[in-house]
């Protein structure tokens, strides 16, 4: 396996220094919310991983579709990868939003339309990672976990639209929120350009780990070739 | 207005959340990659000690089982 390309070196430096930035702007230059105070806080990093989540999970739709017309093996192992990234990251999102929940809604999960589409969508791709353990053949594997992915993504707009088609108490950060929601702000312009900022960085972050995890999954796929050639 | 204090509670215990989960995924990379990496040199160390004589008694091996 080739060394790690200074494209990349450069893309973990940047991360990092975008980050500690992150942090920076977070904790410094936005100001304190009214009515929510510091826990408010928690928001630039709810919102940052979630988009990064969700954009992962189409980009693996994208894959399972490159997949399915091309059948090169490649587009699995991104697939693979944006996938498990994209479910750390979602993961991320409902437990910073269950912590902000706790003390401004006193309740750390409701049931509320929002919510609950997040969590039919960490579940789906959570069982995509397990069935997919479940196929033995290569080529199966790669088909179902396209297929699978295409589906699965039409969960995404629907967790993404929920607040604006149904009655929720989650608050909109874009376009208008439902009349019950509860927990919203108006964004000053510093709070504006610490959550863009927030989501360059975790988009950032997240082109980076899926070029590490893409390199993962070639290794592995190294390993498996040469202990199939040592069994024969 | 909420209570600065169990404001900041839970700020800090979100952060920490989140820093936890991003840490332990950065690790779980750095960790499969190690044992990857051991594993195919292990297997090439192990292609690398069959001799070519070894060679020529499993192909010899493989003719007589045709």
């Amino acid at each position: 396996m080739e060394p790690q390309p200074n494209a990349l070196k450069v893309l973990n430096v940047l991360c990092a220094v975008l980050f500690l930035a992150a942090l920076g702007m977070v904790f410094i230059y936005a100001p304190l919310e009214e009515t929510m105070d510091y826990v408010q806080k928690i928001f630039y990093f709810h919102i940052s991983t979630g988009w990064v989540g969700m954009l992962g999970f189409l980009a693996a739709a994208i894959t399972g579709i490159l997949y399915l017309v091309t059948h090169d093996q490649k587009w699995d192992i991104l697939e693979f990868a944006a996938v498990e990234i994209s479910l750390i990251f979602f993961s991320v999102t409902i437990l910073a939003g269950s912590i902000w929940a706790r003390p401004v809604w006193n309740t750390w999960w409701t049931w509320d339309p929002r919510l609950t589409t997040a969590a039919i969508l960490e579940m789906i791709y959570i069982a995509y990672l397990l069935l997919r353990q479940g196929i033995e053949d290569p080529g199966r594997k790669a088909r179902f976990g396209a297929v699978y992915t295409l589906v699965g993504s039409l969960s995404v707009p629907m967790t993404f639209l929920s607040i604006r088609l149904f009655r929720t108490i989650h608050p909109a950060v874009i376009g208008t929120a439902s009349a019950s929601s509860q927990g919203g702000f108006n964004m000053t312009p510093p709070m504006v350009v610490t959550m863009v900022f927030c989501l360059v960085t975790f988009s950032v972050i997240f082109i980076t780990l899926f070029w590490h995890r893409i390199r993962l999954g070639r290794l592995a796929q190294a390993v498996e070739e040469r202990q199939l050639e040592a069994q024969s | 207005m909420l209570d600065p204090i169990i404001s900041i509670k839970y700020m800090i215990s979100g952060y920490v959340v989140i820093l936890a989960v991003l840490a332990a995924y950065l690790v779980s990379l750095i960790m499969r990659w190690r044992n990857l990496k051991r594993t195919l040199r292990s297997l090439e160390e192990i292609q690398k000690r069959i001799s070519p004589l070894d060679r020529g008694m499993i192909d010899d091996y493989e003719a007589i089982k045709r």
